[in-house]
């Protein structure tokens, strides 16, 4: 079972790689195209087709973005209703051991600040603080930070908190910041974690502008940004036991490459992957597709 | 000499995202939206978290 929403591509190329009879996608924003009986005991979920999945044949299940759709012109109450029971199914299987991947809601759990103190046992980790009334900034002495947002919510103009090099002497003190000491970098590394396997690429930084890659894209499908690496055995070791540690088989770790070595940033439970193998080069998608289907989906 | 103090907000940027004007078609039978129209379509989501294309390139944050 694929609980996601209808305009996810990721979701598509999965069902492309897995085969649509082996497959049963369930669309959160289109939550009224289904049929669904849900009971304490049973439940089965139809499509308008008639392909259906039920609590006797599901294999296993994997959430994948569903709620970043919106369910349109709907009540707030009818919104909550649906996600409440699409939770439910989710937690059904999560209970019975079927479930892939990470709950959406994992980094509710285990957010940027504890995942850094486990990173700080296998990795290089950066100088890190969240402030209320600038408390600890003292400490962070000549060095040189960064904001961060830590949920990359937006503003209510839809503005995003980038990266972004500050004086810690002009902060305003009303306010939560996140601060972390400024890397100087010649490469962002990333590490796709699926299963067993790890697939590592680097991102020159050359280039950038700012700080963040996210913020200055290229989205022209042909010019391959991220290129494949190669690391150490040392780093894979790391890495695996990174992931040990925090309970996970899947997401995406951010690293810095610098002169001081590689530097981890942070871990994403539902990170995207996607883009870092679109022409599948790689095998990212075929290799998701195995991993999701290694007891079934 | 006083200081302009900056904010969180004051510094945020408008993410790189695209809207799209209509959701593309969803099909029950392939599972899929059709993929011959949706080429040039990019979504946005409130949280910022990502908007892509068909290709599953993300054009802002990726977190989730």
């Amino acid at each position: 079972m694929l609980i996601t929403g209808s305009q996810d591509p990721t979701s598509s190329l999965l069902i492309l790689k897995l085969g649509i009879e082996k497959v049963f996608r369930f669309n959160y924003d289109l939550f009224k195209d289904y049929s669904l009986e849900f009971t304490p005991d049973y439940w089965k979920i139809s499509n308008p087709t008639g392909h259906s999945i039920d609590s006797n044949n599901v294999t296993s299940c994997f959430w994948w973005k569903a709620f970043n759709f919106y369910l349109m012109d709907q009540e707030e109450f009818i919104v909550e209703e649906v996600k409440y029971i699409f939770r439910e199914l989710y937690h059904w299987c999560r209970l019975r051991g079927l479930v892939k991947g990470n709950p959406h809601d994992f980094h509710n759990h285990m957010g940027k600040m504890n995942i850094l103190s486990i990173a700080s046992k296998y990795f290089k980790t950066p100088k890190t603080l969240a402030t209320f009334r600038l408390g600890g900034v003292d400490k962070l002495g000549e060095l040189s930070v960064v904001a961060k947002s830590f949920t990359s919510g937006l503003t209510t103009t839809n503005k995003a908190l980038m990266t972004t090099a500050v004086n810690k002497a002009t902060l305003h003190p009303d306010y939560p910041w996140y601060l972390q000491e400024l890397i100087d970098s010649k490469a962002d590394i990333t590490t796709f974690i699926c299963g067993k396997k790890q697939f590592t690429f680097s991102r020159d930084r050359a280039t950038l502008k700012g700080l963040d890659w996210r913020a200055e894209q290229n989205f022209d499908i042909d010019s391959e940004e991220w290129l494949r690496v190669s690391m150490s055995l040392n780093f894979e070791k790391s890495v695996r036991n990174f992931c040990d540690d925090l309970g996970v088989d899947w997401g995406r770790i951010d690293f810095m490459e610098s002169e001081g070595g590689i530097i981890f940033l942070e871990y994403n439970a539902n990170g995207q992957w996607v883009f870092l193998d679109l022409k599948e080069k790689h095998g990212l998608v075929r290799g998701v597709a195995k991993y999701l289907s290694s007891n079934g989906i | 000499m006083l200081i302009e103090l900056i904010t969180p907000l004051v510094l945020a940027t408008a993410p790189t995202a695209v809207v799209a004007s209509e959701p593309i078609q969803y099909n029950h039978g392939t599972q899929m939206v059709a993929m011959n129209s949706a080429k040039d379509i990019l979504q946005y989501t409130g949280s910022g978290t990502q908007t892509y294309d068909i290709n599953g390139k993300p054009h802002d944050s990726d977190n989730d």
